[in-house]
């Protein structure tokens, strides 16, 4: 699946979170830190593949955590569609 | 000291003819509403509460026209009933006539929470001392005007006991001194405090008890135009027979617990974010669960040194 | 007649420059009563009048500006996943009115609030539509079976459907005048050159220019009731000068389409009444069609009796007999432009009976009212 993030957000970090405003659909979240360093490493541009957004994420790690991350991943993928800050992308 | 006219000038009879004719004219903090009504306990009550208030004229600019009316048509000789008015336009359902006065300043309340948008607008109460202010969000129950009526009984300054107001260009916190209402119970404890107290009218609402209106002091009124920095955000609780106990909150969680308590967040959009990323940067932020006044005085008295 | 001083500023927006305080503060009354104060600021801004307002009047303009943002941002969200929908039923939408202004960047949704999103659908597709919009947490606003019948079997719209959870309405037309009305519009014509937008991710559906600009003038001519008349009137004199600029030769598409789908009447007053009352200069094609139009027509005092007095701000600053009377006759005009009288009669009788018996207060739908954080309903539930 391809994904790409909404432009124009706005965000505040904090020690453990991110507060991030959605211009688009005026809506505020508040996101772990973790969720939101998916975040940053997409680009707005253009559509970015999820496989390799999980690759870049668990590039140094064993086999046994991979399992693990990648579930993790996803769960902030989705997480992160049902807010609308990232999109499907589809022609 | 200023030398502006206050309502005080006006007699009983001049108050209540005002009310009846083009409207009372008064400063309201920033705001300038203009009054009407030919109800006998609004001109009691206005005059018993905004004394200290500055008076205005129809030469002035206003931004609010509020009237409380009874309903035309056959309704009023059934049960006698009562609306309140911004202009022409009544945003709420009649209510008993014997709440007159509450419903005026649920009124007033209304139409800054609506029209206000060049400020952040809170559910807070907000008071000031040493230059130190103190802004208190919380939801209905959570003895919000209670507090805030003790805190300006004990030498603060009050701001406001219902609404803060962020001004969205200076960040700087403008003052209401608006009476404090305060419902059953309440109204006891604030009249057993060791102080000079003056009450509106006690009001029976059948539904809820009692509800009543304490005067801000004329300091506070004095003062109103003082505009303040934000010092530090307090949200908090009463709990019976608890100890004080006082916790340091992180500020994502401090800054969506101020979100949830805006009026008008949403409807400001960037402008608001940027409004409560200040507001949380600029302050410190705690949780506040207490039941007893002296603890709980002596914790704001610390906080203001 | 006591001329309201919100049209005198539409005519003439320089005269702000020798208000006094009394003046603002009635042109403040007169337009929020009008839902027009992002309208005016709007027109301030285009003529450089901006640094004559007073700061206390500016934050009343700039807040309804703020709203309106506001409500466009939510509009946006509400077309973007209706749009989903409409594409996965492979469903050809046209949005109407103040949502498709938005949508085609038009310069008079900047200052326009609404409250209602307006689609036009075709009429054998609405009962799928509609049964899809149900699934997504849409309900029937008017649950009255005398009303859902009425709607269903006179008029060119469905009951108004609202979202459970977030409060918008959106309205389904299938025609853009009542069924029963003995002058039917072949929606076709004027659907014809609808245009695909590309400006956004949305890819909505609007009316081409002509069509847009007669919908609103035949929809402002055949209201009854027209508390928001003058922004109406206004909404037509923004998109005529606008569009003017934008197409070539505008008045005669105009006229064209009018005369296709039999409207001549409703572009005959639009032009009149935007010339008498916002003192709009019309194009020698308008102006010929105007006065050619006029000598066919009988009853136009009455009708000048009504429109003159009614395009006013609706406030009781503005209030007098004419007004009243004009009001009342605009309120029957409209019902019988929309139905024929043996249908009328029993429609009125019936929904005055309904208004009778009810005695709860019927709260207009706004879509961002502050319900939860309303202080007074705090203040009531507030214990201790």
């Amino acid at each position: 699946m391809k994904i790409i993030k909404v432009g124009n957000l706005l965000t505040k970090h904090y020690d453990e979170h991110v507060i991030v405003f959605d211009p688009n659909t005026g809506q505020t979240h508040c996101l772990d830190s973790n969720v939101n360093e998916v975040l940053n490493h997409l680009p707005t541009n253009k559509p970015y593949q999820s496989s390799q957004l999980k690759q870049f994420f668990m590039q140094d790690c064993a086999n046994d955590e991979k399992t693990m991350l990648n579930d993790y991943i996803q769960d902030m993928i989705d997480n992160l569609l049902q807010l609308k800050l990232i999109r499907a992308y589809s022609l | 000291m200023s030398t502006k006219t206050t309502l005080n000038s006006l007699n009983a009879y001049e108050i209540s003819q005002q009310l009846r004719n083009d409207g009372l004219v008064v400063a309201v903090g920033p705001f300038v509403f203009c009054i009407k009504s030919s109800l006998a306990s609004i001109a009691n009550n206005v005059q018993r509460i905004y004394g200290d208030f500055q008076l205005l004229s129809h030469h002035d600019l206003i931004d609010f026209y509020v009237s409380i009316k009874k309903p035309k048509g056959l309704r009023r000789f059934i049960k006698p009933q009562i609306n309140f008015y911004c202009d022409d336009y009544s945003p709420f359902l009649p209510l008993p006539a014997s709440q007159a006065f509450p419903l005026l300043e649920w009124g007033m309340n209304w139409c800054i929470a609506q029209h206000a948008h060049h400020h952040l607008l809170l559910h807070s109460a907000v008071l000031e001392k040493n230059g130190k202010s103190v802004i208190l969000p919380a939801q209905s129950g959570s003895g919000k005007s209670t507090l805030c009526a003790l805190l300006a009984l004990n030498g603060w300054r009050l701001l406001s006991d219902e609404m803060a107001l962020i001004d969205l260009k200076s960040n700087q916190l403008h003052a209401l001194a608006r009476p404090i209402s305060l419902k059953n119970e309440s109204i006891n404890i604030i009249q057993q405090q060791n102080c000079e107290t003056i009450f509106g009218e006690i009001v029976d609402d059948t539904n809820k008890g009692t509800i009543s209106h304490l005067k801000p002091s004329k300091v506070s009124v004095q003062q109103v135009e003082n505009t303040v920095a934000p010092y530090a955000i307090v949200f908090p609780k009463y709990q019976a027979k608890q100890p004080i106990q006082v916790n340091a909150t992180d500020k994502a969680t401090a800054f969506m617990g101020v979100i949830e308590n805006s009026f008008n967040y949403s409807i400001l959009a960037e402008a608001g974010f940027k409004a409560v990323s200040q507001l949380i940067d600029s302050t410190q932020c705690h949780t506040l669960t207490y039941s007893s006044t002296e603890e709980v005085l002596a914790f704001f008295e610390e906080l203001a040194h | 007649m006591h001329t309201s001083l919100l049209i005198q500023v539409l005519q003439e927006p320089t005269i702000i420059k020798r208000f006094t305080a009394k003046d603002w503060n009635l042109l403040l009354r007169q337009a929020s009563s009008a839902k027009m104060l992002a309208r005016l600021a709007y027109s301030f801004k285009a003529d450089n009048l901006t640094d004559f307002i007073p700061n206390k009047i500016l934050n009343h303009v700039n807040a309804e500006q703020v709203k309106v943002a506001h409500l466009h941002t939510q509009v946006r969200q509400e077309v973007e996943a209706l749009n989903q929908l409409f594409n996965k039923l492979a469903i050809k939408a046209i949005y109407l009115k103040g949502t498709a202004y938005l949508l085609a960047n038009l310069p008079l949704a900047q200052g326009r609030f609404f409250s209602d999103i307006d689609i036009l659908l075709n009429q054998d597709e609405i009962a799928k539509v509609e049964v899809a919009l149900k699934c997504q947490g849409w309900k029937s606003q008017k649950t009255d079976d005398h009303d859902q019948a009425y709607y269903r079997n006179y008029m060119h719209e469905i009951p108004p459907m609202q979202h459970i959870m977030r409060g918008t309405v959106i309205d389904i037309h299938h025609n853009i005048l009542p069924v029963c009305n003995d002058n039917t519009i072949d929606i076709n014509l004027l659907t014809a050159d609808a245009l695909k937008l590309d400006d956004s991710s949305l890819q909505s559906t609007v009316l081409s220019p002509a069509a847009m600009f007669l919908h609103s003038a035949i929809h402002l001519f055949h209201e009854g009731e027209l508390e928001q008349g003058l922004r109406g009137l206004s909404d037509l004199d923004i998109l005529l000068g606008y569009f003017e600029e934008s197409e070539t030769n505008f008045s005669q598409q105009l006229i064209h389409l009018a005369e296709q789908i039999n409207q001549q009447q409703s572009l005959f007053y639009a032009w009149r009444y935007l010339a008498k009352i916002l003192n709009r200069k019309l194009s020698k094609t308008a102006q010929a069609f105007v006065d050619n139009y006029q000598e066919q027509t009988s009853n136009l005092a009455t009708i000048d009796f009504i429109y003159t007095n009614l395009f006013t701000a609706h406030h009781s600053t503005t209030t007098s007999w004419r007004f009243t009377l004009a009001a009342q006759l605009a309120y029957w005009r409209g019902h019988l432009l929309r139905m024929p009288l043996r249908l009328l009669i029993p429609h009125l009788l019936k929904k005055s009976w309904l208004q009778l018996t009810e005695l709860t207060k019927k709260e207009p739908i706004t879509m961002n009212k502050v319900n939860a954080l309303d202080p007074r309903f705090h203040q009531i539930d507030e214990e201790k």
